[in-house]
């Protein structure tokens, strides 16, 4: 019988092919060198058919496969595991094949295989694909399959809720249809230098259009997956949400920039009146004239009084700004107009003044109280004071709505004021235009403060002997953020 | 003689023009000083004089904060006028804010630049410094 496989047992070696045979007549079995190898069994003797069987882990298995193969006489293969001498777990791909002679099987033959390195390899990959399949299905940011052209191959239900679409509808868009188009430029230019090969990947941020029309700050990751040849394939982009800190940051930057402006304000009304004290203190004390000293000690006890004056409306305003979190209700703005209009009474009295309440009695606005009575108040009074003089002044209070805000307009028939020159500087403090005797430049910054505070903002048109119409713009409480 | 014949004091804070005022009399070193309360008030005075040098001062002293038409506004429009005389411009004002220092530069016909309170050495300094241009 060792002469039967002769040649194929040489060519076996070549091959690097176990060989084995187990004659049914004899009961014995002949495994060749490399077998040998495989289940590292030492010495020349051959194994007995239960020892051979012994090595494969599912020995049962193999047994009814060698059963069925006797039978049927067609031969078959499966990839099994073995466990060696030193007890070392290899993966072996077993063929099995009947002998026969006369219509009885006389011995069946076959071959071994080491593929334990194939198949680890196999598994690992298998087990990667399934792992990366999970982490890409559950991830907490967007990721996406994106093909060379643009289009969606591949997107996880966390992009789907980013965009605002079904996977089946997102998967009929490029990734082009929902950029932002002012960052779409720069996007393309990386897949560029991408596919040339320049960079290995790129990320960048940049903005998407949501379904309902809002923007998405989103930071984007994106590398290039090849085929083993190095042909571009498709490229896989991780997009996180940072619409949030970026709202964040815009915050804290406005905050930095108020603060920053205040510190400067502060510095320089403080500075005025100090370094007029410390001038007329220096007067003073040259001064050999009595009448004269007590004079400058007048403008001295003036400037104090200014420096304390300054000092409180700085207060006031800190006071505003530093409680963004001031107590707010449901206003309605017409009866906020009617309360105005009881305070300023004396006042449109005198200047003959026709205050018209515009306001439909439906609109609310989540505010301060007294934030809003004071803005109403200062621009009433504003109007008033700089009222046109050859007619009587006539303000006029309206509302527009729009979707995330309520724009209120307060207009009058005044004096106006140039907005090329004044336009920037209107809201600031202690800035007056008109040298009116009673302007102390503060009820306006007061007006932008408490707007701001709110979370609103307030803006002024104006044309000189025409008029002024100053808007109030007052955020909507947002629910939700989508 | 004087060192300078004619200053304009352009602030509206009368505490200090007031205190100015008598800085520079003590000092004995101008022929004349106006007081105007706001830059537009400055402007149309040099416009109805700009042919009459006379009448328009060899210096200024200029506010930033002002009503009406401030000293930046005042500049621009100082750039634009054609006189017939040299006329110096410093600015005095209480801003220390960097952005207005640096803004400060970009304006050619601005000889310098000074904080609140002006120390009367600085006052020495610039009428010296005027004085230096005018004979030339």
């Amino acid at each position: 019988m060792q002469t039967r496989p002769g040649l194929y047992q040489l060519a076996s070696q070549l091959a690097g092919l176990g060989i084995w045979e187990y004659n049914l007549e004899n009961g014995q079995v002949y495994i060749n060198d490399i077998v040998r190898n495989i289940v590292e069994l030492p010495g020349t003797q051959q194994p007995s058919p239960d020892a051979f069987l012994g090595f494969f882990e599912d020995a049962s298995t193999i047994r009814s496969l060698t059963g069925e193969v006797t039978r049927t006489a067609s031969p078959c293969m499966i990839t099994t595991r073995l466990i060696t001498i030193t007890g070392q777990r290899k993966w072996v791909k077993l063929r099995i094949q009947g002998s026969y002679e006369q219509g009885m099987c006389r011995f069946l033959y076959g071959t071994l295989e080491d593929v334990t390195v194939e198949e680890t390899l196999q598994r690992l990959l298998e087990e990667r694909e399934q792992r990366f399949s999970q982490a890409f299905n559950n991830a907490p940011i967007g990721m996406a399959l994106v093909g060379l052209s643009g289009s969606w191959i591949k997107v996880n239900a966390s992009l789907c809720e980013m965009m605002g679409y079904p996977e089946d509808e997102f998967l009929k868009h490029t990734f082009q249809d929902f950029t932002y188009h002012a960052d779409l430029e720069i996007d393309l230019g990386y897949v560029t230098q991408l596919l040339a090969g320049r960079i290995k990947s790129y990320s960048m941020e940049k903005r998407y259009l949501h379904r309902n029309g809002n923007l998405i700050w989103a930071l984007l990751n994106v590398s290039l997956v090849k085929s083993s040849s190095g042909e571009p394939l498709y490229f896989v982009s991780q997009i996180k949400d940072i619409t949030e800190q970026k709202r964040n940051a815009e915050t804290i930057r406005a905050q930095n920039d108020r603060l920053l402006n205040f510190a400067h304000i502060v510095s320089h009304n403080l500075r005025s009146h100090t370094g007029n004290i410390k001038a007329l203190t220096d007067l003073v004390l040259r001064e050999a004239n009595p009448a004269e000293a007590s004079h400058l000690m007048r403008l001295l006890s003036d400037s104090a009084d200014s420096l304390l004056e300054t000092i409180s409306d700085l207060n006031n305003v800190v006071v505003i700004q530093e409680k963004t979190s001031v107590e707010k209700q449901w206003l309605v703005l017409s009866e906020m107009v009617e309360r105005v209009r009881t305070i300023l009474y004396a006042s449109l009295l005198q200047e003959q003044a026709e205050l018209r309440n515009q306001l439909p009695a439906t609109i609310q606005v989540l505010f301060n109280p007294a934030y809003l009575e004071s803005i109403f108040v200062n621009l009433v009074s504003n109007s008033l004071r700089y009222r046109h003089p050859e007619r009587h002044p006539v303000i006029d209070i309206t509302a527009t709505e729009t979707g995330d805000s309520i724009q209120v307009k307060v207009s009058d028939n005044g004096r106006g004021f140039d907005m090329k020159l004044y336009g920037s500087k209107l809201f600031g403090m202690y800035k007056t235009f008109h040298g009116h005797p009673d302007s102390r430049g503060l009820g306006l910054f007061m007006v932008r403060s408490q707007a701001e505070a709110m979370g609103g903002s307030v803006t002024a048109e104006s044309v000189v002997n025409t008029g002024t119409i100053f808007t109030i713009d007052i955020p909507k409480p947002r629910h939700e953020k989508y | 003689m004087k060192n300078i014949d004619l200053a304009w004091l352009v602030d509206d804070d009368k505490i200090y023009t007031y205190v100015m005022t008598r800085q520079l009399q003590q000092l004995d070193c101008c022929g004349k000083l106006e007081t105007f309360g706001n830059g537009q008030q400055a402007i149309d005075a040099l416009q109805s004089n700009s042919g009459n040098a006379g009448e328009l001062p060899s210096l200024i002293l200029l506010d930033l904060n002002m009503p009406v038409l401030d000293g930046w506004q005042f500049l621009d429009q100082f750039a634009e006028l054609r006189l017939s005389k040299r006329v110096c411009i410093y600015i005095v004002s209480s801003s220390i804010d960097p952005l207005d220092h640096d803004r400060i530069q970009q304006y050619n016909c601005v000889a310098n630049f000074y904080v609140k309170p002006v120390k009367r050495d600085d006052i020495q300094q610039i009428i010296a410094e005027v004085k230096r241009l005018v004979d030339q």
